[in-house]
C-alpha cells in the first residue's frame, strides 16, 4: 500500500513500483547476508542452570546435527560470564527472528515483482 | 505497509529525541514530505521508499548520550556497513532503513566517520541548502527539523540528472504535489525564490530549466 495522490500515468506508476520493489529486494538480500554473518559470531542454544552437590552451574544446550550438546559455561556465581553468555544467546535469537522476518519479506517482494514485472 | 513504516519512523524519532540527537539532524529526502501533512491541510505525500535520510549539517561537536547503534538497537535496528563504500545504515528486519548524509567538502572522502554517533555518513553535493532552510515540527514534545518544502524541491531538482529514470519520475511526481501546496503560501514562494537568487548562474539555470521542461510554475 502506498500513498497514491500522485499525478503519474498508470504505465509510469507500474514501472516505478517495479523499480522500488527491485531496490527493496536488493536491500533485503544484503540484510539477510548481514544477519547470517552476525549469527556466525553468536552462541546458539538455550541456557540451562544445573545443580550438583548444592552448587549451581550454567550450561549452554544446543543441537549439532542429530546430537544435543550440553556445554559447560561457568559457575552460577560468575555473574559476569553468565550475563555475557545470556546476552549472546538472546542476541542470537533476536537475529534469528530478524532473519526469518527478512526471508518472509523476500517472498512477498518476489511475489509483488511477478505482478509488477509483467 | 506504509503505516507500519510510519510507526517505525515515529519510534526512531522518539528515540533520537530522548537521546538528544534531534538537534543535530534534519530529515531530508522523500520522508520529509510525510511531515508536510503537519503544515499543509489535506496534503497527501507520495512516499515510495523505505529509507529515511537524516542530514547532519555539522559533523563536529555533536554531543549525544549514546551512539546511534545503542539508540536504535532496543527497537530492533542493526547497523549494516556497505562493503564497497563503508557507509553505514541502520536497518530493521521489515526493510526500513535509516541513513545519515552530510555535505560534500572539497578534499574529503565519500564517507565521513562521525565518532560521537558511531556513524559513517555519506557525503553528497547540494545538501548545504538545508543548513538554514528547514522547518521545525513539534513531535511529541521534541523539536524535529525537516527540510523546508522549497529546499526539498530545489534539492530534488538539482540532483535530477544523477538519478535513474524511475527515480526521476518518482521525484517529479513528489515535486509536483509539493509545489501545488507551496504555491499557496507567499512565505514559501519567497523562500523558494530567495534560494534560487542565492545560486550562481549555472545552478539557477538548472532549476529554471527543470521547471520549464516539466511545465512547473512558481507563482
Amino acid at each position: 500500500m502506498w500513498y497514491t495522490s500522485g499525478t503519474l500515468e498508470v504505465g509510469d506508476k507500474m514501472s516505478i513500483l517495479k523499480s522500488v520493489i527491485e531496490e527493496e529486494l536488493s536491500r533485503n538480500m544484503k540484510n539477510q547476508e548481514m544477519y547470517r554473518n552476525m549469527l556466525k559470531t553468536l552462541h546458539k542454544g538455550t541456557i540451562q542452570i544445573m545443580t550438583r552437590n548444592d552448587k549451581k552451574y550454567v550450561y549452554l544446550k544446543y543441537r549439532e546435527g542429530n546430537k544435543v550438546i550440553k556445554k559447560y559455561i561457568c559457575s552460577y556465581n560468575n555473574k559476569e560470564k553468565f550475563e555475557e553468555i545470556s546476552n549472546q544467546v538472546n542476541e542470537y535469537h533476536r537475529i534469528k527472528s530478524n532473519l526469518r522476518i527478512t526471508s518472509e519479506e523476500e517472498l512477498n517482494l518476489r511475489k509483488a515483482l511477478k505482478v509488477y514485472g509483467k | 505497509m506504509v503505516s507500519e513504516h510510519e510507526e517505525r519512523l515515529c519510534e526512531v524519532i522518539r528515540q533520537f529525541g530522548e537521546n538528544g540527537l534531534l538537534d543535530s539532524v534534519i530529515v531530508i529526502g522523500s520522508w520529509a514530505t510525510y511531515f508536510y501533512q503537519k503544515i499543509y491541510d489535506g496534503f497527501i505525500p507520495t512516499i515510495r521508499t523505505f529509507d529515511v535520510d537524516f542530514y547532519i549539517p555539522n559533523t563536529r561537536n555533536i554531543r549525544v548520550k549514546k551512539t546511534v547503534n545503542e539508540i536504535l538497537k532496543p527497537i530492533n535496528f542493526d547497523q549494516r556497513f556497505d562493503t564497497d563504500s563503508e557507509k553505514s545504515k541502520f536497518v530493521s528486519p521489515e526493510g526500513f532503513e535509516i541513513e545519515f548524509l552530510t555535505k560534500l567538502v572539497r578534499g574529503e572522502c565519500k564517507v565521513v566517520k562521525i565518532s560521537s554517533l558511531g556513524v559513517n555518513a555519506e557525503t553528497l553535493g547540494n545538501l548545504e541548502i538545508f543548513d538554514r532552510r528547514y522547518i521545525t515540527i513539534d513531535f511529541e514534545g521534541h523539536s524535529l527539523k525537516v527540510a523546508s518544502p522549497s529546499s526539498y524541491v530545489i534539492q530534488k531538482i538539482l540532483i535530477a540528472d544523477k538519478r535513474t529514470v524511475e527515480k526521476r519520475k518518482k521525484d517529479l511526481e513528489s515535486i509536483r504535489i509539493v509545489l501545488i501546496e507551496l504555491n499557496k503560501h507567499k512565505i514559501q514562494i519567497d523562500d523558494f525564490k530567495s534560494i534560487i537568487d542565492s545560486f550562481g548562474v549555472k545552478r539557477k539555470r538548472k532549476v529554471l530549466a527543470y521547471l520549464e521542461l516539466n511545465d512547473l510554475r512558481i507563482k
